[in-house]
């Protein structure tokens, strides 16, 4: 988890530092949060630089008709730039203006841009206008990009981006959405067909997903992790014998068990249940089993003991 | 003497460093390089906003061009 986690952070900063991932190979041994705090810092260090400079931009937008802006933004203004003076426009102006803007560059703004200097532009964009360059960010799979939008966007915005996504670039963004909070909001948006899309998304591609959609999971709400939980109780065999292997051959059970908890009884022996055909694997293959059981509640330590032939 | 490497960076951030996680596991030539890292940033981010603001004049009609480039490099 925290490999995927940590290329991601090395992404975004080597798009603010402007250099290949591989040049910042020899910050790969710090964490995802210090790299974040560390990107953040660097970020607004280059903005604090040139802010007058900046600011002179945003004004000058205000001398010309926002036709012509529009035509100078795309042929001359690089997007990094753009993406900086963006949070300083007008909100009236800058939905103008967006809307005179072709959208991979809008998309390429976002790439650049930190939403948390833009919020009040953010909120003024008409939901289709997001949608419109959401679409354009999933096609580029710029996921992390996306998540640290779910943070600046509204409610309505996110709601209206989430319908037009498919559930694995969802599940992707999702993954990577830094506020636990925001990410219970996400999860409440989506309808039942949405979530239990989820579940097969994260089977498919030989359960490719499940380590994204289980870490997720343990961020949840109680309530959030219980209605997950609840689907997987309804889930195909086939979905279900997915979730089985990566647990026992990718060791995911720890990651697993906050959902797994959050079951109600009756959900909790299904899935269980379903584990049993990988008993005898599983004390083979799982050193820390006894940890783990210990780690359990009792509800669903019985219920797995029982899968396992040990009750 | 050369100053410690994570005193340079905090310099290099300004008033930004506040924000900087602990870097201990960053040894002192790591620092550097990071430093130099953000110094080529600074640089290319001025190089393409300079660039930005000289060709956006080109598109101003030629009697406001003064007034305008006084706007943006006062």
């Amino acid at each position: 988890m925290s490999e995927l986690l940590l290329r991601a952070e090395l992404q975004k900063l080597a798009v603010v530092l402007r250099v290949s991932v591989a040049e910042l190979a020899f910050l790969s041994h710090l964490d995802p949060p210090s790299l974040r705090a560390l990107r953040q810092a660097i970020s607004a260090s280059l903005f604090d630089r040139h802010a007058k400079r900046f600011r002179r931009l945003a004004d000058s937008t205000k001398l010309l008709p926002n036709k012509v802006v529009a035509v100078i933004c795309e042929k001359v203004i690089p997007a990094s730039v753009a993406a900086q003076v963006t949070g300083l426009l007008d909100p009236k102006d800058a939905v103008d203006l967006a809307s005179r803007l072709s959208v991979p560059y809008q998309a390429d703004i976002c790439v650049a841009i930190d939403p948390r200097r833009a919020v009040s532009v953010l909120h003024a964009m008409p939901s289709a206008h997001v949608v419109a360059v959401a679409v354009e960010l999933q096609k580029r799979r710029e996921f992390m990009t996306m998540a640290v939008f779910v943070d600046a966007l509204t409610e309505q915005q996110i709601r209206r981006v989430a319908a037009r996504m498919d559930i694995q670039s969802l599940l992707h963004v999702g993954f990577f959405v830094e506020s636990a909070e925001r990410l219970d909001q996400l999860i409440t948006l989506l309808d039942t067909e949405q979530l239990r899309g989820t579940m097969s998304a994260a089977a498919a591609d030989d359960g490719a997903l499940w380590p994204q959609v289980l870490s997720m999971v343990e961020r949840l709400s109680p309530p959030q992790r219980a209605r997950l939980g609840s689907l997987l109780a309804d889930a195909p065999p086939l979905v279900l014998a997915s979730l089985n292997e990566a647990l026992f051959e990718r060791d995911l059970w720890r990651l697993a068990l906050p959902m797994l908890e959050a079951m109600d009884a009756a959900a909790q022996e299904i899935v269980v249940a379903s584990l049993a055909s990988h008993a005898e694997q599983a004390a083979e293959a799982h050193p820390h089993l006894e940890a783990l059981l210990e780690s359990m509640s009792e509800g669903l330590r019985r219920q797995v003991l029982i899968a396992l032939g040990r009750a | 003497m050369a100053k410690p490497t994570l005193t340079a960076l905090q310099e290099k951030l300004g008033s930004a460093a506040a924000l900087l996680p602990s870097l201990t596991p960053l040894d002192d030539a790591d620092q550097a390089r990071l430093c130099a890292l953000i110094d080529s940033a600074k640089a290319k981010q001025a190089e393409s906003l300079a660039a930005a603001t000289e060709e956006s004049l080109d598109h101003v009609p030629a009697l406001l061009r003064g007034t305008i480039r006084k706007l943006l490099f006062r």
